[in-house]
């Protein structure tokens, strides 16, 4: 795990920034496609939120920080 | 929800900061907080945070973001100054600079505060203020503030 500390903040219209909670330098900015239904969490190299699509699928992205690599997504409803 | 964001334009509730004609935010207060959650303009949540008295209220921070913005504007650079804890951390795109002192500042405000990075903050809504592990930002992240000794300071300014 890396050790440094990381924060999400939205960056635009369907997109995330990860920032460094040192520094407030953008990591790296994520877009992603639906609508946000729950506060961005990270918990360490992780970052996990929940969005519902177009066609209405709730879906729980995880994401790689710092890279920003989504790697996990699991439809919840 | 169209119809509810066009009615909450004319009749304001209390708690609900009104953003432009479509998108609002919703103030909730709670026991030990305050919760801002803000809604689009197709009613889908853009932004959730929360803000605490021991770090800063929602209001002091727009507050401390709308002084910033006048200050800027009119270019009182003796004000701006006064908005900033020291040392002051400047990112730009190649590296980071420290700004130790209000002197250092004064010296050459434009050189840390570029033409573009003020347009980015003066276009940005202090109402729209985000907060995240005890720190809040306005402009997506150009300005952070957070308390500090003298009460609400902003000490980092990620050049745009």
């Amino acid at each position: 795990m890396s050790t440094k500390q990381y924060t999400v903040i939205p960056k635009g219209r369907n997109r995330l920034a990860i920032i460094d909670l040192s520094t407030k330098l953008n990591v790296t900015t994520r877009p992603f496609e639906g609508t946000l239904i729950s506060t961005p969490i990270v918990h360490g190299d992780d970052c996990t939120f929940a969005i519902e699509t177009s066609s209405g699928t709730r879906k729980l992205i995880s994401m790689q920080v710092p890279s920003g690599m989504m790697y996990a997504s699991k439809v919840i409803s | 929800m169209n119809q509810l964001i066009q009615v909450l334009a004319f009749l304001p509730l209390p708690g609900v900061v009104m953003l432009d004609d479509s998108s609002f935010l919703k103030i909730d207060q709670l026991t030990d907080s305050q919760k801002v959650i803000e809604i689009s303009g197709d009613g889908s949540l853009f932004s959730q945070s929360f803000f605490y008295p021991e770090t800063g209220t929602y209001e002091e921070y727009v507050h401390l973001f709308q002084e910033f913005q006048s200050a800027l504007h009119s270019e009182s650079w003796e004000k701006v100054a006064s908005c900033f804890h020291y040392p002051l951390r400047i990112n730009t795109a190649e590296s980071t600079v420290i700004v130790e002192n209000r002197k250092e500042f004064l010296l050459q405000p434009r050189q840390f505060l570029t033409s573009k990075t003020i347009q980015t903050i003066l276009s940005s809504k202090p109402a729209q203020v985000f907060s995240s592990n005890g720190a809040a930002m306005i402009a997506e992240g150009t300005v952070w503030a957070c308390k500090q000794e003298g009460g609400l300071k902003i000490f980092v300014i990620n050049q745009t």
